[in-house]
């Protein structure tokens, strides 16, 4: 039994007198207690917008998410639904997602209030995030990006989620810090048994937390799988380019091979499969006719 | 210093920084020669941003240094008046840095950006200057470059306004390139493009380039020298191959060792 299930999930983002922009255009995604599943793809292919809509921030246009036992429900006017309040979010960037003006012990008592945890102090969720209990009544502008960073981590784990979904958590980080920190939101996540979905741009951090790797193009799942298949075989296209982008450590002066082209409008997608213009392996099918979902979404591996 | 006989155009020497009570850098040595990228890696909090920005002659306020950073002229940006020095910044040392979001002005078209030193380092006139912003714009391959100079950083996407950084930086010819992390905010697929880009630059134009950057990755893909940062020193300096294939400096091991590797 999985802790979420996104079923053929649509986001459209609508303006009035443009054409909806479809975010996510029906993906699939399944998290379970206990995993870590890494979401990557390049800025803009919907990611985010899945992450906000499996915490109910924005509302999803079609297809379902199921979460425990029942559904999650977009954030209304009233307060949030307790049984929602199992999944917690860590945003991107921690100095807007910390407020300036409360000392970070009632902004994580806010977590453990929530959770009607009176035995918990905030001091203990700070050491817990490897920052001393005494720093509970400090403000957030006296830390660094790497110390808010855990403190939102602390406060979203407050709350004992079953599922921590983390949104870009690392990218407005210093770059050393940046792996410290999915590895603490990964051992944090795993020993309180919840699952983590981590979403970056960051393939080398991912592949150093997640226990399955799900890439993303324009809205749609392309590849799911374990990391390390994933890593060592990577059979879609779009994920071949992907580890081909990153740069290898090997003292060789091989500069990476680009990806060439931009992400198409989410707007007006290429028709068929939508990675087809960038993709080098493209065949007639691919222009025509959308490939099935499922681990490979791909005309190369036709499903058996 | 390193091998190569061509003789350096901006050079680091014994370069210490300190700010307060605490010793920022203590005695860097670095050489940057034409037509060569030499990449500077470390952690945060190793002294290579400070070292970066110390070859432009920008410390904080109150900072207290020794040491040199001499043009190929002689003159030590060190002593320099601030007078000089703004002649010397953007026209003969140039910075590119992380996040392309906050380096660029959001209420100025790119065209303005890049033409507002040419005209003032180089005395151009407007359309002298909007011409070359246009080539500029072709050069870091941005398309359709004769329309792009009239819009504006928000319509960029963020390596297309890396690129747009780096033609702010080369408008006025400069010798040296200062690159600060100039690739990771992007997504490694356009991370690939910039970084051919400058490694092409650096080939065509002749520019030194330091690259100041914690992914030995990248280091690997385009520095031609390589050096290693702890704690306000150099660790160990020499060609790409021999410090990231076989590094002397344990640190420099413990740094590759704790990169997942391949096929494990």
């Amino acid at each position: 039994m999985s802790l979420l299930t996104v079923d053929d999930l649509v986001v459209e983002h609508r303006t009035p007198g443009r054409p909806a922009v479809r975010a996510v255009a029906g993906a699939s995604l399944t998290v379970a207690a206990g995993e870590v599943v890494g979401l990557v793809g390049e800025s803009g292919c919907g990611k985010s917008t899945l992450a906000r809509a499996v915490c109910g921030l924005t509302a999803a246009t079609g297809g379902t998410i199921a979460f425990e036992d029942g559904r999650v429900t977009p954030l209304g006017l009233r307060r949030r639904d307790r049984s929602l309040t199992k999944i917690q979010m860590v945003f991107q960037d921690p100095y807007a997602s910390l407020n300036p003006r409360r000392r970070v012990g009632a902004q994580i008592a806010d977590g453990l209030e929530t959770a009607r945890d009176r035995e918990t102090t905030p001091g203990g969720m700070l050491e817990r995030v490897g920052l001393p209990a005494r720093m509970a009544g400090r403000y957030p502008h006296e830390f660094s990006g790497g110390q808010r960073q855990r403190i939102a981590i602390a406060r979203a784990l407050a709350a004992r989620p079953s599922l921590l979904i983390g949104d870009e958590p690392i990218s407005a980080l210093d770059a050393s810090a940046q792996a410290q920190v999915a590895t603490l939101m990964r051992n944090l996540a795993v020993e309180s048994g919840a699952g983590l979905l981590f979403i970056s741009h960051d393939l080398s951090v991912v592949r150093l937390i997640a226990d399955r790797i799900a890439v993303m193009y324009l809205g749609k799942i392309v590849e799911t799988g374990p990391t390390a298949e994933i890593w060592a075989d990577p059979r879609h296209p779009y994920t071949q380019a992907l580890l081909r982008a990153i740069p290898r450590p090997d003292g060789l002066g091989r500069l990476p091979q680009e990806l060439p082209g931009d992400v198409p409008d989410p707007a007006d997608p290429p028709s068929g499969c939508r990675f087809h213009p960038r993709c080098p392996m493209a065949m007639d099918v691919c222009a025509e006719k959308e490939p099935a979902p499922g681990p490979v979404s791909c005309w190369l591996y036709p499903p058996a | 210093m390193s091998s190569t006989g061509t003789p350096t155009v901006l050079s680091v020497e014994g370069l210490k920084v300190s700010i307060g009570e605490h010793e920022i850098l203590r005695g860097v040595d670095i050489g940057l020669r034409p037509g060569r990228v030499h990449g500077l890696a470390g952690e945060s909090g190793s002294g290579k941003t400070m070292t970066g920005l110390a070859a432009l002659g920008l410390l904080p306020h109150g900072a207290r240094t020794s040491g040199r950073v001499v043009l190929d002229d002689g003159r030590n940006l060190l002593e320099l008046p601030q007078r000089d020095l703004n002649e010397v910044r953007g026209r003969e040392i140039a910075m590119v840095f992380q996040d392309p979001a906050t380096s660029l002005h959001p209420m100025l078209s790119i065209g303005r950006q890049i033409t507002e030193h040419m005209r003032h380092h180089l005395g151009l006139g407007k359309a002298e200057a909007r011409a070359r912003a246009i080539e500029l714009l072709g050069q870091v391959r941005i398309p359709g470059p004769a329309a792009a100079v009239d819009r504006y950083p928000h319509q960029f996407s963020g390596g297309m306004r890396q690129r747009i950084a780096i033609a702010i930086a080369l408008a006025c010819g400069p010798k040296v390139l200062i690159a600060d992390e100039p690739t990771t905010a992007l997504d490694v697929t356009v991370q690939a493009g910039v970084l051919r880009l400058l490694r092409g630059l650096c080939d065509d134009l002749g520019l030194a380039v330091l690259l100041v950057t914690h992914d030995l990755g990248v280091m690997s893909a385009v520095a031609d020298d390589v050096s290693v940062m702890r704690e306000g020193l150099v660790l160990e300096t020499g060609p790409r191959g021999q410090v990231l294939r076989t590094p002397e400096h344990p640190y420099t091991r413990a740094l590759l060792d704790a990169l997942p590797r391949e096929g494990s």
